[in-house]
């Protein structure tokens, strides 16, 4: 098997990768700091995506809080670790295991990766929408920055990601020249 | 024909540009990370005998109708004896918090002297604060009635001493020749309306 690796290979696996670390750094503040702030007259609240997802909960919304905790949570870690996957699986020096498999999981990642913006976009309806003044008012907070710059980094990553590395390629010494 | 040239090789390692993205990340996030943080005030407490109104998250505290800090946390004191109200000041408004600096709960005022502070009805009551010049402290005993105001830049207070309270309380205002002239305040204690 032929694994050897061209320079542009290498580009966009370092690509892939250095998209993937700037993702996982931007998760720091979506999730530290707050991302949405709520007046009511019964009570004000300023939330992180773990805190609303437990304020969801606790009013009753729990399929709300559900599906923020997928968007919001699941998905962006789900990302990251599959793109890990796939760059581990595709390292230099290492023959592709079950490269079927592994495109399967590259097109589900590429595919999920746009609906992480759906908290991004919830926050951005409930602050244009909810401005009543005293009676109910919602503003964004800087985390909801954070989280959409992290989402965009992991849709960026996977998009860098080549998947015909995955391919099973055919060795020189069998008379075929390489699949590039 | 020409040979074709020879290629030119550079063994210079060059870091791929795209690094950037994760340093840049690195420095946003972490000032980000680091604003956030760094705008936090010191954290008080202050000792009422009742915390109606006072809730943690909402309740709000007011210098010069400016929000300056929140409530983080109401507690009943060990001794059961009164509330234990936590609160996060504004890093700008940090000195406030000094030895002999008073604060009190503010709830709406409806009375004969007129309505007042109404906004409190939707947004919850709000402690007020007026500041002391003492030593920057965290530990605070509540005032539990609002203090008289401390200057008096137009006019005179005057103490009216009478037979009989003829209805007053505090607030109730000074007539003269049917032209309200003056307002009679709380002068710090429940006791300013002494029968003499």
């Amino acid at each position: 098997m032929n694994t050897e690796t061209t320079v542009a290979d290498r580009r966009k696996r370092t690509r892939s990768i250095a998209l993937a670390c700037a993702a996982a750094i931007m998760l720091v503040p979506a999730n530290v700091l707050p991302i949405l702030h709520t007046q009511t007259p019964g009570q004000a609240r300023t939330d992180t995506i773990f805190s609303g997802i437990v304020g969801l909960y606790k009013s009753g919304l729990w399929a709300i809080g559900a599906i923020v905790f997928t968007a919001s949570v699941l998905i962006p870690a789900l990302k990251l670790l599959g793109l890990a996957w796939l760059q581990w699986a595709t390292r230099c020096g290492a023959p592709v295991r079950n490269p079927r498999g592994l495109t399967q999981l590259y097109s589900a990642l590429r595919f999920i990766g746009r609906w992480s913006m759906l908290d991004v976009f919830f926050v951005a309806f409930l602050s244009g929408a909810v401005r009543f003044g005293l009676f109910a008012n919602v503003e964004p907070r800087p985390g909801i920055f954070a989280f959409a710059a992290a989402v965009v980094l992991t849709v960026l990553a996977t998009a860098a990601f080549d998947p015909r590395t995955l391919w099973p390629k055919i060795s020189r010494d069998a008379g075929t020249t390489a699949i590039p | 024909m020409n040979p074709p040239p020879t290629p030119r090789i550079s063994r210079r390692p060059n870091l791929p540009l795209v690094w950037v993205v994760p340093l840049a990340a690195l420095a946003v996030g972490g000032w980000m990370v680091w604003r956030e943080f760094h705008h936090r005030g010191p954290e008080i407490t202050i000792e009422f005998a009742e915390g109606a109104g006072v809730e943690p998250d909402k309740t709000t505290l007011r210098y010069k109708g400016v929000a300056v800090g929140t409530v983080t946390a109401v507690d009943l004191k060990p001794d059961m004896s009164g509330v234990s109200v936590r609160l996060r000041l504004d890093k700008t408004a940090a000195p406030l918090a000094r030895e002999d600096s008073h604060f009190w709960i503010v709830h709406p005022e409806i009375g004969f002297s007129g309505v007042r502070r109404l906004e409190t009805l939707l947004t919850g009551a709000r402690i007020h604060v007026r500041p002391g010049s003492g030593a920057p402290a965290t530990h605070f005993r509540g005032l539990e009635d609002i203090p008289p105001p401390e200057n008096v830049s137009a006019g005179r207070a005057f103490m009216l001493r009478s037979d009989r309270l003829g209805s007053l309380s505090p607030g109730a205002p000074v007539f003269y020749r049917e032209v309200k002239s003056a307002r009679s305040r709380p002068a710090g204690s429940r006791t300013m309306l002494r029968p003499c």
